[in-house]
């Protein structure tokens, strides 16, 4: 399974141009947790986000402005494989409780999300897979961040792999994990 | 395919395989470990579906990203929401839509929060469970600055290193430990508490004093002994109650310790020097009831911002603390994060303080490019050593500044000894002589901003923090340098920026500035927000993506110093037979050569290998002698001579890997 995994990562490593000078950066947890209240949650009532960290303190580590004693700067916004593995297990814990919520709502969701999650987690319906279902679930959660191209790629992976037939409850959390993760999602550019 | 590029941009190879291995562990484990497709397999189908990237006839998804952006910066981090409607925002020209962000509530805190990314101190977040962070009132002029933007006054009192005070709420948990019996009560009821301590101790002196039957001399010069003797740990009992940032107020406004010096000075006067039958106990305690007023004021001025009764919801809720209780007009902008940050030491002349304003206000990072010799001989002093001087002709003028503010950026103007950061002294008079000017010299300080060693008349001379503010509202440097770290804070901080661009920003900016500030900033915002680099979903940070009117050509030399070079050198360095054969406006690539470069022919006309163009540029832009440092005989901003030597530098590294610009 590693070999395959490395496979997967060398077959993008080969598809991708060389970078540039300069790397992108994430946003941060600060800025991505106020990006998913505005999105998600009722107005006014910012979503319990901390609560997917995997420890006290390490928001930190997913790139911060905050500091004390001198001058302000960004830091630890640089891709690493610390900030990653938090990153994953932030929005993996978010993502199974999007996906949770279809039977019981877990976070304090409007309901306007509430209503469009409602209808993805009919999944694998036909009706799940509409295009406007899926699309109104994208922008939910990213918002318009990523460009078309990155939708299409994430709505015919869903339609077209074994997420196709898989229930809601695995859908929608993969669903949810992938746009969370997508570095359009993440990435300050 | 799209998503692995963006993510390889993002990441260096290797890290990239981490990240690639984690995503797709992430997808497994979602799928339960009895899951078998082949995951490579599913990866390839994922590339294969993924559609090119977005052709330009994707207007509506450009539009709506630009908007979800601009959202996002003009309304406090806050992007789109439910309660947008983005068909209708659609169909608005851009500029409208920029202009109804900026009408929003939350502009107020998309521009604080650039102020204080301006000073240097931006954090992640402005506000906590929907309350506003101690930080985000801790930059007075930043506070200042963006409620004169949001009613139309004046955004420059970002300038103004001495104004209002805007006192954050008080706090509801304390940073150390209470006593066992206070644990359970609120904050607030602990404040009043340690407050009223304080009270009942000048109470009573003051109902002994004023008795019916006055008390006798002696016994009442007793108490007050005694008083004066436990002031300093009446004063720490009293301060469980605050946390750093507030005591920080309480001695900046001399709350405890003024009250204090006035029953000291009465005690001497009554007490030591009289004999007791001559002790006017009506006279001490009427010092004793006027110390008493003004902890009592200064103490319910701050009471005005305990939390309950304190929330403020924009920007435009801060609330002006009347400094009239501490008995000061004005209080200074450096407050106590910048106390923290910039330190000062009985060795280092206020030069941490003096970098910062060069580098938040000017936009001046003290590169060390070589100096022109002075005129002045300056051998000897600190910092004259020919390397160290090429910053520290500007850097300590500029320090000066700050000569008598010690230890937290307490104001010692009035006192013999300076008590700086590190609990050291001096006397005040021989510490400030350092910056005293030569005896004839037609100012009395070496104090100012200093733009040029050889060309004082280049200079803006002053004394003081209010010379200083007033040199930053004056000066066009600052202004320059608000416009950068504009287009910094809305593009990218390391995105490449024609200087012809940047001008013109600025010059737009000046000219609007002249009639109203904050119109003028609002605009300046409108302009980069509907910039090309702005635009840019995958900017690349070198490219320049913005010119000034009618300076964009075929062959000019790389944007980000191009402008500097047409501006400094082609004056001499360009046309058909340039200065040293040296043409500083094109860049070409010679034939056969492999790296563009300027034209450069040596007195044998032949050509100059660019290495050896740039190794020259180097040396001429950073030698201190007068006959060989270029430009000659002008006075080049050091901002745009320190980047066109890191250019310089940066191009010289490129040649020796044998990479392309």
């Amino acid at each position: 399974m590693i070999v395959r995994l490395l496979a997967a990562a060398l077959v993008c490593v080969g598809l991708a141009p060389a970078a540039q000078a300069q790397s992108a950066q994430f946003k941060g947890w600060s800025a991505v947790s106020r990006e998913l209240s505005t999105r998600l949650a009722r107005p006014g009532a910012p979503l319990d986000l901390d609560r997917f960290m995997p420890a006290e303190d390490v928001d930190g580590l997913l790139g911060t402005w905050n500091g004390f004693g001198d001058e302000h700067t960004f830091k630890n916004g640089a891709p690493n494989s610390v900030n990653m593995m938090i990153w994953r297990v932030a929005l993996s814990r978010f993502a199974k409780s999007v996906a949770a919520s279809c039977k019981t709502p877990e976070l304090d969701f409007s309901d306007r999300f509430l209503d469009t999650l409602e209808k993805l987690c009919t999944w694998p319906s036909a009706f799940a897979k509409s295009d406007a279902v899926l699309s109104e679930f994208w922008f939910a959660v990213m918002g318009y961040n990523a460009p078309e191209a990155e939708y299409r790629a994430w709505r015919e992976f869903f339609l077209a792999s074994a997420y196709r037939d898989r229930p809601a409850a695995d859908a929608v959390e993969a669903m949810t994990f992938a746009i969370t993760m997508n570095p359009f999602f993440l990435l300050h550019r | 395919m799209d998503f692995c590029f963006r993510l390889a941009r993002a990441l260096s190879a290797s890290r990239f395989i981490v990240v690639i291995a984690l995503t797709l562990s992430a997808f497994a484990a979602s799928r339960g470990a009895a899951e078998s497709r082949d995951l490579p397999g599913e990866l390839q189908a994922l590339q294969e579906h993924a559609a090119p990237a977005p052709a330009a006839g994707d207007a509506a998804w450009q539009k709506r990203w630009w908007i979800e952006k601009t959202a996002r910066l003009l309304r406090g981090g806050e992007g789109l929401g439910p309660g947008d409607d983005v068909d209708a925002l659609l169909k608005l020209p851009e500029e409208e839509i920029a202009r109804r962000f900026m009408a929003d509530r939350r502009f107020g805190d998309s521009i604080l929060d650039f102020n204080m990314f301006f000073l240097g101190f931006k954090i992640d977040s402005l506000k906590s469970d929907g309350a506003y962070k101690r930080n985000a009132f801790d930059f007075p002029n930043a506070v200042a600055a963006a409620q004169a933007l949001l009613t139309g006054g004046d955004y420059l009192k970002l300038f103004d290193l001495k104004g209002p005070f805007y006192m954050a709420p008080l706090p509801q948990e304390f940073d150390d430990p209470l006593p066992a019996n206070e644990t359970r009560l609120p904050a607030e009821t602990v404040r009043i508490k340690a407050i009223d301590e304080v009270e009942a101790v000048y109470v009573r002196l003051i109902n002994m004093g004023s008795a019916p039957v006055p008390p006798a001399a002696d016994d009442f010069c007793y108490e007050i002994e005694k008083v004066l003797e436990g002031a300093a740990a009446m004063h720490t009992r009293m301060l469980r109650a605050f946390n750093d940032p507030e005591i920080f107020v309480l001695r900046r406004g001399q709350v405890l310790t003024k009250p204090m010096e006035i029953i000291a000075r009465a005690y001497r006067a009554e007490c030591a020097d009289k004999d007791e039958a001559k002790v006017d106990v009506k006279h001490l305690t009427a010092e004793i009831r006027r110390a008493f007023d003004y902890y009592y004021r200064a103490i319910g001025e701050m009471l005005k911002f305990e939390p309950s009764r304190y929330r403020p919801q924009s920007v435009l809720d801060f609330q002006e603390f009347d400094l009239g209780v501490f008995g000061l007009k004005s209080w200074l902008a450096f407050g106590w994060e910048q106390s923290n940050a910039l330190k000062n030491s009985s060795t280092n002349f206020n030069r941490k303080r003096g970098a910062y304003i060069l580098k938040r206000f000017f936009c001046d990072d003290l590169t060390p490019v070589g100096f022109e010799t002075p005129k002045e001989h300056v051998s000897g002093a600190h910092g004259s050593d020919t390397t160290c001087y090429a910053c520290h002709y500007k850097l300590d003028p500029m320090a000066g500044f700050f000569r008598n503010l010690g230890a937290d950026f307490y104001n010692y103007g009035r006192s013999l000894m300076v008590v700086f950061d590190d609990d050291a002294n001096s006397d005040r008079k021989r510490y400030s002589a350092h910056w005293a000017a030569a005896p004839g010299a037609a100012r009395h300080w070496n104090i100012g901003y200093i733009r040029s060693p050889r060309f004082e008349q280049a200079n803006a001379y002053g004394a003081s923090v209010g010379d200083l503010s007033r040199i930053l509202r004056e000066a066009p440097e600052p202004k320059r340098c608000l416009m950068k770290r504009l287009y910094q804070y809305f593009v990218a901080e390391d995105q490449a920026i024609d200087a012809a661009y940047l001008d013109e920003l600025t010059r737009q900016f000046e000219t609007e500035a002249a009639a109203n500030s904050s119109t003028a900033m609002k605009n300046a915002i409108v302009r980069i927000v509907l910039s090309n680099a702005y635009r840019q979903p995958d900017a690349d940070p070198r490219q320049c993506y913005d010119r000034a009117p009618g300076t964009q050509r075929e062959g000019a030399p790389p944007c980000g110093v191009a402008y500097i070079l047409e501006k400094n050198c082609a004056q001499c360095h360009s046309g058909a037979s340039p200065s040293g054969g040296l043409d500083l406006t094109r860049w070409v690539t010679a034939p056969g050569g492999p790296m563009p470069s300027f034209p450069h022919r040596g007195i044998d006309e032949k050509p100059v290998p660019p290495h050896e163009t740039l190794t020259r540029i180097v040396e001429r832009l950073s030698t201190s002698d007068p006959t060989q440092r270029m430009p000659k005989q002008k006075t080049m901003a050091s901002q745009e001579r320190q980047a066109l030597f890191l250019w310089a530098q940066e191009e010289q590294a490129r040649l020796a890997k044998g990479a392309r610009p």
